[in-house]
């Protein structure tokens, strides 16, 4: 097993490890809630990355037309929907105990997340539309590249601005200065961490679907 | 049952934590697991669901492993 993925899986261990059992400053209304900032928040770092690497093999596709290409393209896409439905789901508990409901309508970030991760999911809904494999890549890589540049605007551009219970919001998004030193420091390692956890998935996907295409061809 | 109205936001708890108080008297350590144990327990749960996923992890690198010799 490559040392990448030792690595990852020995820093995902302290990460857990230390989190749990460092002394963190009292916050109110959080308490130790405060410790799910690293684990809800960074499952969207994770999510952002792997739409990224999706938009690259889209882009390198329609370069030059490899079907390879169009499997990466499609795995990390799963991986990033699958990160981002685990960070509506945790937000969404931590959400009911210190927001007092497990959503609202009034709140611009988590609803834009919802939002965007639709409009990944959409993804797979088109490719299902298709029955020729170069058609569906082409077609697919072309709505990835289009959705993947309204992430930053969804996600981050339009939340920071508006009224939130999230910290960073009205326009004043300074996280090094409002978070703790503490929980800094874990949280850093942790968004690396679950980055390789991210690349992990996506590679053992990959090498299955590259497994299958072999097996279905040499039939 | 489920969605009683639960006031989280107007007051702040840590006056009602009540196990917080009277070690003073104890070691340091019976200090420190008493003013946090129950988000050891979280940290717990979490080191279980993480290894159990680690485990399947490595499980199915095995299996790709085998695959792959096997095709080549």
């Amino acid at each position: 097993m490559r040392v990448w993925k030792i690595l990852t899986a020995v820093l995902m261990t302290s990460v857990i490890l230390v989190g749990f059992t460092i002394r963190i400053p009292s916050i109110d209304i959080l308490q130790e809630s405060a410790r799910n900032l690293f684990l809800h928040v960074p499952m969207w770092p994770t999510m952002f990355v792997s739409f990224l690497t999706s938009f690259v093999y889209s882009f390198r596709y329609l370069n030059k037309p490899d079907l390879l290409l169009d499997r990466k393209a499609e795995t990390a896409t799963q991986v990033g929907i699958l990160f981002g439905i685990l960070g509506l789901l945790t937000g969404s508990m931590w959400a009911r105990f210190t927001w007092g409901a497990w959503w609202t309508f009034a709140e611009p970030k988590m609803n834009l997340a919802a939002l965007g991760l639709m409009i990944f999911v959409a993804y797979f809904i088109l490719r299902q539309a298709f029955d020729d494999p170069e058609k569906r890549a082409k077609v697919s890589a072309v709505y990835q590249i289009f959705a993947t540049t309204t992430i930053p605007f969804l996600f981050y551009v339009i939340p920071r601005r508006m009224n939130s219970l999230h910290p960073g919001a009205e326009g004043n998004p300074a996280f090094s200065e409002v978070t703790a030193v503490e929980l800094r420091i874990i949280f850093y390692p942790a968004v690396i961490a679950f980055l390789g956890i991210a690349y992990w998935i996506m590679n053992i996907l990959n090498r299955y679907k590259a497994l299958e295409a072999k097996r279905i061809s040499s039939n | 049952m489920l969605f009683q109205n639960t006031d989280t936001l107007s007051q702040v708890y840590d006056s009602k934590w009540e196990a917080s108080e009277g070690f003073e008297q104890d070691s340091s350590i019976i200090q420190w697991f008493s003013s946090n144990e129950l988000v050891f327990v979280v940290g717990a749960v979490s080191l279980i669901i993480w290894i159990g996923i680690l485990y399947y992890l490595i499980r199915i690198e095995k299996k790709l492993s085998l695959l792959e010799k096997d095709q080549n």
